[in-house]
C-alpha cells in the first residue's frame, strides 16, 4: 500500500502542481517571520502563537485542494493519515515526503521528521539566545495540518518537538489525535 | 555589541567550549571569517550531526514547490497586512516594504548562480533588462512581458506582466477598488534597484485587457539624482 | 445531457454559489460570446435559490437516515483507487424528471456542489458518473480560486470573478 501511496504522491506532484521557484517561497515566508518578530518585539512566544494562527487559517483551506486534486479518500486509520500526508500531502504541496515515526503503541500519536523544510532553507534564527530557545520558526505548519485536519473531522494536537534550527538533531512534529469528531462528519457519509 | 567578543574568540578558540559564540561564515563589519584549522577540525566533529546551512552548496539549481503553497503564504501575508492598514495605501505600502526587505536577497542569490557571467549593472536599461530578465526568469519562471520607457517623463519606466504569478488565484473586491497586491513584487523590484544604487519608487497598477484581467503594469520612478547620474555618465 | 446550472451548497445548508449556463447551440460554430448571456431556467428571485439550497440540504440528510443500511452504497474505496468518491452513500444523489435532472455531490469537509442538467437517455449510473466527474472539476476550480483568494470570506458567498471565469471556461468552454 505504502508503495502506491508513494506513486500517487509523486505523480500528483508530476502532473498537478504548478511550480514556483521555491527560494521565492523561503522568502517570502522569511518576510512575514521577520515582520511578525518585529511587531511583536521579540516575543517569541507570541511569534509563534500567531504563525500557528495563519498556519490554521490555510489548513481549513488548503484541504479542499488537497482532496479535490489528490484523488484521496476518508482515512481508515490515523496510521493512514500518517501516510496520506507524509507521501501525498507533503509531497503535492512542498515537494518533500517526511518520515514517518515514533508511532505510539495506542497509535494515536506519531512524528513527522523533516530532512528537508523548503520553509527555513538557509535561514538563521536571531542570535540574541531567546530566539534559539524559543521560536519555532516553521510553526505554520503546525496550524496548517491542525487546520487541515479538523475539516476532515480528526481533533488533532500538533507541535513541534525539535528544529535543526534550534540545534536540535531533528526538525519534528508530533501529531497527536485527540478525538474523531463524529458529529461533524457530513450526513449521508454513513 | 557582540563583535567585540567574536574577535577574541576567532583568535583564540581553543578558550571557546560554547560552539554557539564562535561562527565562521561572514560578519558585514569584518568581512569572511576563516575560522583556524585546528577548531575547525573540532566543529566538525561535534557538529557532525547536526546539518549547518554553511555545509549546503548556494549555487546548485533552486528546488521547487507547489506554486499552491506559495499563493497560501502570500494570502496570510496579505490578510495579515490587511488587518494592521487603514486603507488599500497603508496596505499596498506594508506590502511593499515586506518585498522589499527580500529584493537585495533575491539579487544576490542571481548574481551569485551566473557565476563568472554576473557583473555590476550600472546603466540604468540594462539594470531594468536585467529585472525584467534574469529576475523574472528567476522568481516566476519566465521573463517579463515589456519594458517600456514613458514618453511623457525621463525618469518613468514601466514593466508588464500580463499574467503575474502571485495574483493568479486573487479576486480583488469592488470595494478595494484599486488595489494591486504585485505591490509585493514593486517592492521586491524596489529593494534591488536601491541595492544597485539605482533610487526609485516602483509601484503595481492593473491595467487590464481583454483576456488578461490581471495584466499589471510596475511603473519605476527613478529619483532625479539617478537621472541626472545617468546623464552625466552616459549621455554627455 | 447539458449542464444547466451550479449550485454550491456550505456545510451548513447556506448557498453560496449559484449560477446558470447557457445551454449549447448545436452548431458548434457559433463563436461570438454575446450568446452566452442567455440562460436556459427561469431565473428565480435570490431568495428562492436560498430556500431551494436549504431545503434540497434538509431532504438529503433526511434521505441519508431513510436509507436503509442494506442499501447503503458501501463506496469507499482503497487508498490506492483512483476514483475520488463523492462521500454521499445514503444521501440524495439524483432527482430525474422529464424535464431535467439533478446531481449531488459531497466531499468530505460537507461541501454540496449540486448541477442541474438536462434530461438524459443514458442509464443513470453512468449519468450519475458522468455528473460527478463534472462537479469534482468544478470542485477542482473551487479549490483554486475561491480558497486562494485571501478576500474570500469562509462559507460566504462567491462573489470572485476569477472563479467566474474559470467556471465557464469548464462548463461553456470559453
Amino acid at each position: 500500500m505504502s508503495k502506491s501511496l508513494k506513486t500517487t504522491g509523486e505523480d500528483l506532484w508530476k502532473n498537478k502542481a504548478d511550480k514556483v521557484n521555491s527560494e521565492l517561497f523561503t522568502l517570502t515566508y522569511g518576510s512575514i517571520v521577520a515582520q511578525l518578530v518585529r511587531d511583536y518585539k521579540q516575543d517569541y512566544t507570541q511569534v509563534n502563537l500567531q504563525l500557528e494562527k495563519m498556519g490554521y487559517d490555510i489548513g481549513i483551506r488548503i484541504i479542499e485542494e488537497f482532496l479535490a486534486k489528490s484523488q484521496v479518500g476518508r482515512c481508515q486509520s490515523f496510521k493512514e493519515t500518517s501516510e496520506i500526508l507524509s507521501k501525498i500531502a507533503f509531497k503535492y504541496f512542498l515537494n518533500i515526503t517526511p518520515r514517518v515515526e515514533n508511532f505510539s503503541t495506542d497509535g494515536k500519536q506519531f512524528s513527522l521528521i523533516l530532512d528537508e523544510n523548503p520553509l527555513a532553507e538557509f535561514v538563521e534564527l536571531p542570535d540574541d539566545e531567546k530566539a534559539n530557545k524559543q521560536l519555532w520558526y516553521s510553526n505554520v505548519l503546525v496550524g496548517v495540518l491542525r487546520g487541515a485536519l479538523e475539516m476532515v473531522q480528526l481533533d488533532v494536537e500538533v507541535a513541534f518537538v525539535g528544529d535543526v534550527l534550534r540545534g536540535d538533531d531533528a526538525t519534528e512534529i508530533r501529531l497527536k489525535l485527540i478525538k474523531i469528531l463524529k458529529d461533524e462528519i457530513p450526513a449521508g457519509e454513513d | 555589541m557582540s563583535q567585540p567578543s567574536d574577535i577574541i574568540q576567532v583568535s583564540n578558540p581553543t578558550q571557546t567550549s560554547t560552539k554557539s559564540a564562535l561562527k565562521g561564515g561572514y560578519n558585514p563589519s569584518l568581512g569572511p571569517i576563516q575560522l583556524p584549522t585546528s577548531y575547525q577540525a573540532q566543529l566538525a566533529s561535534t557538529a557532525s550531526s547536526k546539518r549547518n546551512i554553511y555545509d549546503h552548496s548556494l549555487s546548485r539549481r533552486a528546488p521547487e514547490v507547489n506554486l499552491s503553497s506559495l499563493s497560501y503564504i502570500f494570502n496570510v501575508m496579505i490578510q495579515y497586512s490587511q488587518k494592521n492598514s487603514k486603507g488599500i495605501q497603508e496596505l499596498e505600502g506594508k506590502l511593499n516594504t515586506l518585498g522589499y526587505s527580500i529584493g537585495p536577497k533575491v539579487l544576490e542569490l542571481i548574481t551569485l548562480r551566473e557565476g563568472k557571467n554576473a557583473k555590476r549593472e550600472i546603466k540604468l536599461v540594462e539594470i531594468l533588462q536585467f529585472i525584467h530578465t534574469q529576475v523574472w526568469r528567476t522568481l516566476f519562471g519566465r521573463v517579463a512581458d515589456e519594458l517600456e520607457k514613458s514618453s511623457e517623463a525621463d525618469d518613468e519606466y514601466m514593466i508588464t506582466d500580463k499574467q503575474p504569478l502571485m495574483s493568479e488565484f486573487i479576486s480583488v473586491p469592488k470595494d478595494m477598488g484599486q488595489l494591486n497586491v504585485n505591490a509585493f513584487v514593486a517592492g521586491i523590484i524596489e529593494g534591488i534597484l536601491d541595492v544597485c544604487y539605482f533610487q526609485a519608487s516602483v509601484s503595481a497598477h492593473t491595467v487590464e485587457t481583454p483576456g488578461c484581467p490581471n495584466r499589471t503594469v510596475f511603473f519605476i520612478k527613478f529619483d532625479r539624482d539617478v537621472i541626472e547620474r545617468e546623464n552625466l555618465r552616459f549621455h554627455k | 445531457m447539458a449542464i444547466q446550472s451550479l449550485y454550491i451548497i456550505n456545510k451548513s445548508g447556506g448557498l453560496i454559489y449559484q449560477t446558470d449556463f447557457p445551454l449549447p447551440t448545436n452548431s458548434s460554430t457559433s463563436t461570438s460570446t454575446t450568446t452566452t448571456t442567455t440562460p436556459s431556467l427561469t431565473r428565480l428571485t435570490a431568495n428562492d435559490y436560498l430556500v431551494l439550497a436549504g431545503t434540497l440540504h434538509g431532504v438529503f440528510a433526511i434521505a441519508s437516515r431513510l436509507t436503509p443500511t442494506a442499501v447503503k452504497l458501501t463506496k469507499t474505496p482503497p487508498p490506492s483507487s483512483n476514483i475520488l468518491p463523492s462521500y454521499n452513500n445514503s444521501g440524495l444523489r439524483c432527482i430525474e424528471t422529464e424535464q431535467f435532472n439533478l446531481y449531488i455531490y459531497q466531499t468530505i469537509t460537507g461541501l454540496k456542489f449540486m448541477i442541474i442538467t438536462t434530461p438524459t437517455v443514458a442509464d443513470l449510473n453512468y449519468a450519475t458518473d458522468v455528473a460527478e466527474t463534472a462537479m469534482k472539476s468544478c470542485y477542482e476550480v473551487y479549490s483554486d480560486y475561491v480558497m486562494k483568494d485571501p478576500f474570500y470570506e469562509l462559507g460566504m458567498p462567491i462573489r470572485g470573478k476569477a472563479f467566474e471565469r474559470r467556471l465557464w471556461e469548464l462548463i461553456v468552454g470559453k
